[in-house]
């Protein structure tokens, strides 16, 4: 187990390095010259070519994208904004609790409300309940996010004078964000833990288990359960990475500026070191919330286990 | 030739199933509307109405000469919702195809190889999944312009590791399972086991991932729009028609809510032929 | 059983509603409270990029510089001098040298007095020297600043200018130029470390992502600020502005526009329209496309355009029309509707007969495709440009419209891979902000990295703004100024569509004494209980 865990370790680097490459791939081909916008308008070609020297601009994509790597896995370091001269970390670091609360919260949220409710559906498949749970699912999952929002901060900021429309300053502030994001994800979640639970439920076992006389409602939480948990995290940690970065809209609405919208924002106006800094440190975060679902995932089932301490043996 | 009845029959038994599931057809009728509407929709309400300002008819709400009434340059809303349900399906449709197609050929390599192909590719998966979606999307559409294939392509590459992802843990639990061991064991091949044992099981959960996929893809372009990228005006695309409407959303609600309506129904549609493709599909269910 | 799990899960709905709840009343109870106020919450709507004013024309941050910082002189709307760090000036004979006096014991913010070598270092560096002069087009005539005593300055222009010290009064920020070296030095300068400046407010606490809070300065020499603390969030979604201003959150906004016909008749709140220096319009690359290149053709497109109609769509009513290029209210070049009919200037007012009739003598009587325009996403510009697609196929011209984000739109002008661009300019100080576009530049210029958006060669407009730029004289540079707008209105290298206003909203009992063209200034607010 500890070799996989070391494996996995490893293979981050390589996914760092590969986020870094495709980023720095991504910022070669889009238009739009750096040193322009950082300069202006009326640069001379001067100051452009002492621009691009400055930061190493001239040199050719392996060199620069090699030295990156270097800095990055030597010195920890992400780059400096050529916008703010800021160190890209330490806005980076600014950032990451505003979008670790969201993120969280509303996965919590969304799972709380969604597995609970998932299951229920799918024990009571074709019930009054579950028709209701599915149809209102479905209906949450296709709001568009930024309606959702605003709609929530109309009702409870403008009308009812409860939450904050706005800002980080408290944990009232992450109320409505998380809400945003946590209800059409608390849909989706609900969609797939019904869908894994139905297909657990029909197994062979379960209904042997049944045969035997065993409890039902030991066999939904103990068998089929235990066994639709299985894809049910692996949805919700995939729904918490494209949470970490995904959640521009919501960050926008609510003013409350994660590490999606300064990616994002970075893009726009070029700040390369801001984009390719930003991606990184969010791939390596990402990164670990994968090795956690797959821990998780392993933990919960022997087979794979198994497998994987096979793999490690070897 | 005995097989290719033998497979034949499956597939009438399916759609026999399907069609007792009485849920399942209001989806399907609803994709038949929405199908008759993309085919007749210019006489329906000629696209002219979906791209004329008025500006003397601006932010009215629904009347008679107006069924969903206008938007913010005065254009007929309802025209632009009919003629919109075409853009919004040539997005959406070949992206999920393919996004959720090359998922699951991905899925079931890395399920099926474990030894080095399930590692490689799942690390190259993790390394475009690591970068946020919109990141993705908005880099393929910024290098390549905004247009429509542009804007299909954009869609499909943020999509294809979640869903690969998610065919893998899905055909990983079945590859685990007794039946296909035994299988293996009477002789099959892997291209064997993968198309008669495995995909066949594993097409339900795939077709549920795949309708989520397509209404979220409805929503994702508009928020593309949402953050200054999506089809050029005036395509009343109805991602884009929810984008418009947002600053007038609160002063004039009607904008934003039959857009929203129409893209809700379609997702709704999709969701229940998937639920009952799921159920009709299913082995288990057979007997 | 089943009912069982129904339950669980219903105490657990209940009570996250109920934490939800909980967490709540304590807020309006604090909220209830009506005592004086001595803070005033605003936003910008952007991230700040730094806190230098020597090293950003970003309009968010210029926000900030207007409380932190001052320079010699403030401008006036009408183009006024009011004596600020500076008592006064006087110009020498040919025009060239400028003698500023400073006022006497003005403080900076770390309590040190400005003296003449902190003035003419900051002038020297900031329109000068330092990295801000490239983000401006303006500033070439600035040659040097040296202190020749205690309370003198001594400035030298290149050339004859009537809106140096106007230049100058915009944006030549003074600051301590001692902690400033020093700070440079160490490299904390801009995010870690503000530079000391002597304007009504300092830095209390400063996070350039969420949130940036200014305390009134004790030692102000104008007096100290009567709203103590500042807060600024960084906002973007205007939605959420209006919204947070309705629930009082916020105390003084610019209105989305959207919003302000239902935010002007709210009795809660205050509202002022801002009229602006400000021209919005559409370039044309004239070397690019056969038909653009068409004076015709060009004169047929303004005629096509529904002026009136494009600020409801695209600014919903609070702009007026552009019937001339430089905005009435710029400084010398700007023109009203009237004063170009009389002067004999072609305005074309909306006639899509005439622009038919136009495009058929350039030789497209069955109208023609004039490729695309170049679009900044977002904003008011993606309605301007679908108003104006839908004018033109009225009148039988073709034109696509192209969405890029501002970075793509900026690289396409300046690379003239454009057939028509949106664009807006506020012309400050004056009209000779637009030399930047009507110029001609010479292969020498070129070289050294010059360049025009427009990128024309006809040399009378261009020697005629240079003899505008350099006449002293008020009518005779009205006089040169209506001659510019002549030709410019013939050819129509630029199609101008509007002017807008900018919709401000307030508390009812906050006083704004006095909001500028295009500025405000918090010194100039308090509340009223």
């Amino acid at each position: 187990m500890y070799k996989y865990i070391l494996k996995r370790l490893l293979s981050m680097i390589f996914i760092v390095i590969g986020v870094a490459f495709v980023v720095f791939t991504i910022m070669e081909i889009t238009p739009g010259d750096p040193a322009i916008m950082m300069l202006g308008d009326n640069a001379s070609a001067e100051d452009i070519s002492a621009f691009n020297e400055k930061f190493g601009l001239g040199k050719p994509f392996v060199v620069r994208f090699g030295n990156y790597i270097l800095k990055l896995f030597t010195k920890f370091d992400f780059g400096t904004s050529w916008l703010t001269s800021r160190p890209v970390l330490s806005t980076l670091l600014d950032r990451i609790p505003i979008t670790l609360n969201i993120a969280v919260s509303s996965i919590a949220f969304a799972s709380l409300i969604g597995v609970s409710l998932g299951v229920l559906s799918a024990v009571k498949q074709y019930s009054p309940l579950d028709y209701v749970a599915r149809v209102t699912a479905m209906i949450m999952a296709a709001i568009p996010v930024f309606w959702l929002g605003m709609m929530l901060a109309i009702l409870f900021s403008l009308k009812l004078h409860l939450l904050p429309a706005s800002g980080i300053g408290s944990w009232k502030h992450y109320i409505l964000p998380m809400l945003t994001l946590g209800i059409p994800y608390s849909a989706r979640i609900l969609r797939s833990t019904r869908s894994y639970m139905l297909e657990a439920i029909r197994q062979d076992y379960i209904r042997t288990a049944k045969a035997k006389g065993i409890p039902e409602k030991r066999i939904i939480w103990r068998h089929a359960f235990a066994n639709a948990c299985l894809p049910v995290i692996n949805t919700i940690g995939v729904y918490v990475g494209s949470l970490l970065g995904g959640a521009v809209v919501t960050e926008t609405v609510f003013g409350c500026n994660g590490l999606g919208s300064f990616i994002i924002n970075s893009v726009k106006r070029k700040d390369i070191p801001a984009v390719t800094g930003g991606t990184v440190f969010l791939a390596i975060i990402f990164s670990l919330i994968l090795l956690l679902v797959d821990l998780l995932h392993a933990s919960i089932d022997p087979r794979i286990k198994a497998r994987y301490s096979k793999g490690g043996k070897k | 030739m005995k097989k290719e009845k033998k497979r034949m029959s499956n597939f009438q038994d399916v759609l026999y199933r399907f069609s007792k599931n009485k849920v399942s057809l209001i989806g399907v009728a609803i994709l038949v509307v929405l199908l008759l509407v993309i085919i007749f929709a210019e006489q329906i309400s000629p696209y002219q109405y979906g791209i004329k300002n008025n500006v003397s008819e601006r932010l009215q709400g629904p009347s008679a000469k107006h069924w969903f009434g206008t938007d913010g340059y005065g254009r007929d809303i309802f025209t632009r919702v009919i003629h919109g349900a075409k853009f919004t399906m040539i997005i959406a449709l070949p992206a999920t195809l393919f996004a959720q197609a090359f998922g699951a050929i991905l899925g079931a390599l890395a399920a099926f190889y474990t030894k080095y192909v399930d590692g490689i590719l799942m690390r190259i998966l993790d390394v475009f999944q690591a970068i946020p979606g919109t990141l993705l999307a908005l880099a393929v559409v910024a290098a390549l312009g905004t247009s429509l294939p542009n804007l299909v392509i954009a869609m499909m590459i943020s999509r294809i590791p979640g869903a690969a992802r998610s065919a893998r843990a899905i055909m990983l639990l079945l590859v685990g399972k007794d039946d296909i061991e035994a299988a293996r064991a009477y002789g099959s091949n892997d291209w064997q086991l993968i198309t008669r044992h495995v995909m066949p099981n594993a097409l339900g959960p795939i077709i549920v991932d795949l309708t989520i996929n397509l209404s979220a893809i409805t929503l994702q372009v508009s928020s593309l729009s949402y953050i200054g990228l999506g089809v050029q005006p005036p395509t009343p695309e109805w991602g884009v028609l929810l984008s418009e409407a947002r600053e007038y959303m609160q002063i004039a609600p009607h904008t934003i809510l039959f857009p929203g309506i129409a893209i809700m129904l379609t997702a709704l549609a999709f969701n229940l032929i998937g639920d009952g493709l799921r159920d009709a599909l299913d082995p288990r269910l057979r007997d | 059983m089943k009912k069982k799990a129904l339950i669980v899960m219903l105490i657990a709905v209940f009570f996250i509603a109920s934490a939800f709840c909980g967490g709540s009343n304590e807020s309006s109870g604090t909220k209830a409270s009506t005592e004086k106020r001595d803070s005033i919450n605003l936003t910008l709507n952007q991230v700040v990029e730094t806190l230098n004013p020597f090293d950003s024309a970003n309009i968010v941050d210029m926000q900030l510089f207007w409380q932190l910082y001052e320079t010699p002189f403030f401008l006036s709307d009408s183009g006024e001098l009011i004596p600020r760090l500076a008592e006064s000036y006087t110009v020498s004979e040919d025009g060239l040298t400028y003698t500023l006096k400073i006022k006497e014991g003005v403080k900076f913010h770390n309590g040190a007095t400005m003296t003449a070598e902190d003035m003419a270092w900051s002038l020297q560096y900031s329109l000068k020297d330092g990295p801000f002069t490239k983000k401006r087009n303006n500033l070439g005539d600035f040659e040097s600043a040296v202190a020749i005593d205690e309370n003198t300055v001594q400035i030298k222009s290149k050339n004859k200018s009537a809106a140096f010290m106007s230049n100058i009064a915009l944006y030549g920020y003074i600051v301590c130029k001692d902690e400033f070296l020093k700070a440079r030095e160490s490299g904390k300068l801009g995010i870690e470390w503000v530079p000391y400046g002597t304007g009504p407010y300092m830095v209390s606490s400063y996070n350039p992502d969420s949130m940036i809070v200014l305390k009134a300065f004790d030692d102000y020499y104008r007096g100290k600020a009567r709203i103590e603390t500042v807060n600024y969030q960084i906002l973007s979604d205007n939605n959420t502005i209006s919204v947070a201003f309705e629930a009082g959150d916020l105390d003084f906004i610019v209105v989305p526009t959207a919003k302000w016909s239902s935010i002007s008749s709210d009795s809660r709140f205050n509202t002022y329209l801002a009229p602006t220096q400000h021209t919005s319009f559409f370039h044309v690359n004239i070397n690019n496309n056969d038909a653009l290149s068409n004076k015709l053709v060009r004169q047929a497109i303004s005629y096509g355009i529904d002026r009136e109609a494009m600020t409801i769509i695209a600014y919903d009513g609070i702009a007026s029309p552009a019937y001339c290029m430089f905005n009435p209210n710029t400084v010398y070049g700007g023109f009203t509707l009237e004063e170009m009919k009389a002067a004999g200037i072609t305005t074309y007012e909306y006639n899509p007969e005439k622009a038919k009739a136009l495009l058929a003598e350039a030789g497209y009587p069955n109208g023609v495709d004039i490729g695309t325009i170049t679009c900044i996403n977002g904003s008011y510009w993606e309605k301007m440009s679908t108003a104006f697609q839908d004018n033109m196929a009225d009148i039988g011209i073709k034109v696509r419209i192209e969405l890029a984000d501002s970075a793509s739109c900026r690289s396409l002008r300046k690379e003239h891979k454009y057939n028509l661009a949106t664009t807006g300019t506020n012309y400050s100080p004056d009209a000779s902000y637009g030399y930047q576009y009507f110029r001609v530049v010479t292969d020498e210029e070129r070289a050294n990295g010059v360049y025009s958006e427009l990128d024309l060669s006809n040399q009378e407009l261009n020697d005629l703004y240079i003899e505008a730029m350099g006449e002293t004289d008020g009518t005779k540079r009205r006089s040169l100024w209506l001659d510019i707008n002549r030709i410019i209105q013939d050819e129509m290298y630029s199609i101008p569509t509007f002017y807008k206003a900018i919709p401000y909203a307030y508390q009812k009992n906050l006083v704004c004494e006095e909001i500028n063209t295009n500025y405000y200034y918090i010194y100039n607010f308090y509340w009223d209980n």
